[in-house]
């Protein structure tokens, strides 16, 4: 009785775990089918398939296509901004390694479009190894958005990794530049400044200087 | 004796001696007391269903047979699986699940019920607050409702502020979002780290609600 009842379990969850990944497909499908013209949703899903193949996240590159859908943008402009998203996404997993997780390879290819140079997210993976990087990534290119200059925000996300700052500091961190940066201060002054008050950040680190060099160029 | 037709306690007797695989011990009881019948001993209104207890369970149901204990085991599968992917996702995943904000005081994060999300995550119930005084209507769009701008409504603060709310569970990872103002104007979170992507030439916002899947 027992072996009879562990038996039908076991077959139920497995149809379960194996109808789970081929129902979010047909879901995938779906809505890119339904908001997008015939030939772009097929050239979408298409690429969505070959960033699948290369075990890319692939919900994002959905959400891309669906956001251009419901901002009216062209097909072909859908369709680069997929293609480039899957560059991005490829080089940030190549640098991050199999093991990073889906949040923090999305990150680090937002960081990447952004114009993080992926030698940085390489220094950030040695001087992280073990936390994610999903946040300090974030910080990262939300910086650079806002007009930090590369190197400066970069060195600043480096030294507070190495100085083991927590998610949460990071998140202070970006706010408090945010802040000084609405009320007048520029960029690279406010982000050093903050930089000094994050916890275990030490005077010494503050000399710190990425192992890689970033080009001194204004962000894209 | 009269006609066993007629006779109520007969008449059950029969009933359950045809059902299946009635046991052996519960037939005896049935004829025993069928017998005192005879005798008259039994009173008129004998509980035959006290007096056949025990008609088997079949141990195994017959080949082919949708049984009613599919159901529970079923549900026990469901519970079971729901268990397995919240502690393997706990167990590959050691760390704090909260979500992480710009700013904590717009959206606090708690865990909401849902075990797992289809990706296998934890969901966080993740608060989205914007003021917009003089908008008539906003609404949240983001990947995790296909950027449709009449999925999330959200709801205006009675206290009069111009604050709109809306709470929505999202799985471990980085989500991208923004905020439609009366159906027309697309907005990024100011309180929110901004996404660097810019694919449509506009701005959105990011969230983190922490753990999830590795590649």
């Amino acid at each position: 009785m027992t072996f009879i009842v562990f038996r039908r379990l076991t077959t139920i969850a497995a149809l379960v775990t194996f109808a789970l990944p081929t129902c979010r497909l047909a879901a995938q499908s779906a809505q890119l089918s339904a908001k997008l013209p015939r030939e772009t949703a097929l050239e979408v899903t298409r690429l969505i398939d070959s960033a699948r193949a290369l075990s890319l996240p692939t919900d994002p590159l959905v959400g891309v296509a669906l956001e251009g859908a419901n901002r009216h943008a062209s097909a072909e402009r859908i369709v680069r901004a997929v293609r480039q998203y899957i560059g991005a996404l490829h080089s940030a997993r190549d640098v991050l390694g199999d093991g990073a997780l889906d949040a923090e390879v999305v990150s680090g290819a937002g960081a990447v479009l952004a114009g993080v140079n992926t030698s940085v997210l390489r220094e950030l993976r040695a001087a992280r190894p073990k936390e994610p990087l999903t946040v300090p990534l974030v910080v990262l290119a939300d910086l650079v958005a806002r007009g930090v200059p590369l190197d400066t925000a970069s060195r600043a996300v480096y030294v507070a990794a190495r100085a083991r700052a927590r998610d949460a500091d990071f998140t202070l961190l970006r706010r408090f530049i945010e802040q000084d940066i609405s009320a007048g201060a520029s960029p690279a002054a406010a982000t050093s400044l903050r930089l000094r008050n994050v916890p275990g950040v030490t005077p010494e680190d503050l000399q710190t200087q990425l192992p890689v060099t970033v080009p001194r160029r204004p962000n894209p | 004796m009269s006609d066993p037709r007629g006779d109520p306690l007969a008449r059950r007797a029969a009933e359950v001696l045809r059902r299946e695989q009635t046991d052996e011990r519960a037939i005896e009881r049935v004829m025993a007391a069928l017998r005192e019948r005879a005798n008259g001993d039994a009173p008129e209104d004998v509980d035959v269903d006290h007096v056949t207890p025990s008609v088997a369970e079949p141990a195994i149901p017959a080949a082919g047979r949708f049984s009613l204990t599919t159901w529970p085991a079923l549900a026990a599968a469901a519970v079971i699986f729901a268990i397995g992917l919240g502690v393997g996702a706990a167990f590959l995943a050691p760390r704090e699940t909260r979500a992480i904000n710009a700013d904590g005081a717009t959206r606090e994060a708690a865990p909401v019920s849902e075990a797992a999300n289809a990706a296998g995550g934890q969901s966080q119930l993740v608060e989205f607050v914007l003021v917009a005084p003089r908008a008539a209507r906003v609404s949240l769009v983001g990947e995790f409702n296909g950027w449709d701008a009449s999925a999330t409504p959200m709801r205006h603060a009675e206290r009069g502020d111009g604050t709109w709310s809306v709470s929505v569970p999202l799985g471990a990872g980085r989500h991208v979002y923004a905020f439609v103002i009366d159906n027309s104007t697309w907005v990024p979170d100011p309180q929110a780290p901004l996404a660097p992507e810019q694919w449509y030439g506009e701005r959105n916002s990011v969230v983190v609600v922490s753990g999830g899947p590795r590649s």
